[in-house]
């Protein structure tokens, strides 16, 4: 290596880590943020899960049928609602404005003669309301409607004369729920919908924290002008700092994922429901050697990208301002593929940034092939390459590197 | 020497600088046909005011850019040929230099040196030389955020002259400085020629330009309208002061 462009590599490094405050904030800050937001998230929404489970519905029953009270009887009901029975129809409104305040969870209101009409096959009606910006009300509803429906079979019980004959087939009968399936997969669904885009918002904000000092801070300061009258070939100089910005961006982006890790003890609890544990997640060397060449190659475009800007920026301000629709960019690339499954065309693949972002959600999901890494990856180095061109041709570019 | 030949440049203006500059071309002449040479022992002065083309010209002779035409030859060396060979015996400052806060005036001085590719015994030595004189030895392992604003210009001229060139430029070397530091930049310019340095400064003002400069070339829109020792102005224009001087060829640029 030119001993040049280490010295300018380990002047940019030791400028960034000798200096606690950049440290702080572009290594440390951005890890502990993350484990503080995903624990925090992840034992809220725990809690409140927990909190709904526990919470006892409130639950008021008008003009109630003699059949439900028997078979709220026989199924014990008001052990699980805080069941109130009332005969006056004309409470039902004011009971609708407990429903709306949040008071009341649910309200069922029986047809006058429900049991009669059952009887002479007349489809009688039952109202149930409840308020769905409320969880209390909204988890009750769910467990009300699954009630109705027992009470219905009940009824259908007692209109066959036997209750046995009510039920015509079984589904999985002593089977469980009989799903065949890939627990590696599974848990990696769950991962692929919120890592990739974390992956690459982490990666660009490493790459956007110290990248507008390196080269428009120092055309601003006026230090460029006298690195140029050094002897040091104008595309070593990009070349150190474009280096030694990779370097900043990868730990950036490595004490990010830290963060990502130590939270997810708290934070899977998110996932709860789709049975997520890291414990269960086995990545293979091919799997970890496919994810550091997008990882790599990302960093190295995103780079590319920041040190563009940051040559044609005048100031550290404008880079910043120039800086913020890309980062725009990678947060929509990212959150696009929050929620895609199924088969997706290479040409995606080939897309700058998005490609590489969809690549890492079909590494978590176990369908990466080599193919897709190739098209990823051979893109981004491509146009990485052709920007670190323009950087090169930028450096000796009077206008851009004198103008005021 | 530092020998230039009928060197111009010119610059393409954007919409907007054309508004700015009220100019109905898209071509901005800024330096027009300057010739001149600046010898060893000697010190050169680029008189003019603000935007005339002394920045440019500096910057031609520098390498930072290139001339649209015309020749300088640095030591022997064209510096368009070979730029390499005549930024190795170049220093260029600038009073616009603002150093990296962060860093100390050792580490600052040291990185500038190993970019001139000087070995660390060389680059002690030559930094012990120039901090003894600037009298910035007690500060060498400080940050420059601690510095006085002369304490940074000593420091710049430092960084820039790590090298030991034997060509020494400086774009106004005095501007916005106080008295007692202006006065140390230009008792050292004075000391370089004296080591028998090429000295080029452009400045605005007479007083550092009459009393410094061996040679003066007065720069106005671009093209030189004097250029001669102090003396040789003074006849030329009929006139006892430089600032006269000054004023009766700005009336005749004026004029014209």
């Amino acid at each position: 290596m030119d001993k040049r462009l280490l010295t300018v590599i380990k002047k940019e490094l030791k400028r960034i880590f000798t200096d606690r405050r950049l440290v702080f904030t572009t290594m440390i800050l951005p890890a502990v943020s993350i484990f503080l937001m995903y624990s925090l998230l992840g034992n809220m929404i725990s809690d409140k899960d927990t909190d709904v489970d526990a919470n006892i519905p409130r639950v008021v029953v008008v003009s109630g049928a003699d059949t439900f009270r028997t078979y709220s009887e026989d199924m014990k009901l008001d052990q699980v609602y805080d069941l109130t029975w009332e005969e006056d129809t004309s409470q039902v409104e004011s009971l609708k404005d407990q429903i709306y305040d949040g008071e009341l969870d649910v309200l069922l209101v029986f047809d006058k003669d429900f049991d009669q009409d059952v009887k002479a096959m007349a489809m009688p009606n039952l109202v149930r309301y409840y308020n769905r910006v409320e969880d209390y009300s909204n988890e009750a509803r769910y467990r009300i409607d699954e009630d109705l429906a027992q009470y219905e079979t009940y009824l259908l019980g007692i209109r066959m004369g036997n209750p046995d004959h009510v039920e015509v087939f079984q589904i999985n009968r002593d089977l469980g729920e009989g799903s065949l399936h890939n627990s590696q997969k599974e848990i990696g669904k769950g991962l692929s919908m919120l890592f990739p885009m974390l992956i690459a918002m982490f990666l660009f904000t490493g790459a956007m924290s110290v990248g507008p000092d390196m080269i428009a801070g120092e055309k601003e300061r006026g230090t460029m002008a006298t690195l140029l009258v050094t002897p040091v070939k104008r595309e070593v100089l990009a070349m150190g700092k474009v280096i030694a910005l990779v370097i900043v961006a990868l730990i950036t982006a490595g004490s990010s994922f830290i963060g990502v890790m130590a939270s997810m003890p708290s934070a899977s609890k998110m996932f709860e429901s789709n049975g997520f544990s890291m414990a269960s997640l086995k990545f293979g060397a091919r799997e970890y050697l496919y994810l550091a060449a997008i990882m790599l190659t990302l960093v190295l475009l995103y780079v590319s990208i920041v040190c563009l800007i940051s040559i044609i920026s005048k100031t550290i301000k404008e880079a910043n301002t120039y800086m913020s629709p890309v980062y725009m960019i990678v947060t929509i690339s990212g959150f696009s593929t929050m929620y895609m499954d199924g088969a997706i065309s290479n040409t995606r693949f080939m897309i700058p940034v998005y490609g590489s972002i969809v690549a890492i959600k079909k590494l978590f999901a176990f369908e990466i092939t080599s193919n897709m890494v190739l098209y990823t990856c051979g893109t981004s180095i491509i146009l990485s390459g052709v920007l670190i061109y323009m950087i090169k041709v930028l450096f000796n570019n009077e206008k851009v590197m004198f103008s005021k | 020497m530092v020998e230039v030949k009928s060197i111009t440049k010119t610059f393409k203006l954007s919409k907007k600088q054309m508004k700015k500059d009220q100019v109905s071309t898209k071509i901005k002449e800024a330096v027009r046909g300057i010739s001149f040479q600046a010898k060893p022992g000697q010190i050169f002065g680029l008189l003019g005011p603000n935007g005339a083309g002394k920045t440019t010209t500096l910057r031609c002779i520098s390498t930072l850019i290139k001339p649209t035409s015309g020749q300088i030859s640095v030591m022997g060396v064209d510096n368009q040929v070979d730029s390499r060979s005549a930024r190795k015996r170049i220093a260029f400052l600038t009073n616009e230099l603002k150093l990296d806060e962060h860093f100390t005036a050792t580490d600052t001085v040291t990185y500038f040196g190993e970019l001139h590719g000087m070995t660390r015994s060389e680059i002690d030595q030559r930094r012990e030389e120039l901090f003894t004189y600037f009298n910035m030895t007690d500060f060498a392992g400080r940050k420059i955020s601690e510095f006085s604003t002369g304490m940074k210009q000593k420091l710049s001229i430092a960084v820039s002259l790590i090298h030991d060139p034997d060509v020494v430029i400086f774009d106004e070397p005095t501007n916005g400085l106080d008295i007692i530091t202006a006065r140390s930049v230009t008792d050292y310019l004075s000391k370089l020629r004296d080591e028998g340095k090429v000295v080029i400064v452009s400045t605005h003002i007479m007083s550092v330009a009459s009393k410094l400069c061996d040679q003066i070339g007065v720069i106005l829109d671009g093209q030189f309208v004097a250029n001669g020792s102090l003396e040789e102005i003074l006849t030329e224009t009929n006139t006892a002061s430089l600032e006269d001087a000054f004023f009766e060829l700005y009336s005749r640029q004026v004029g014209e």
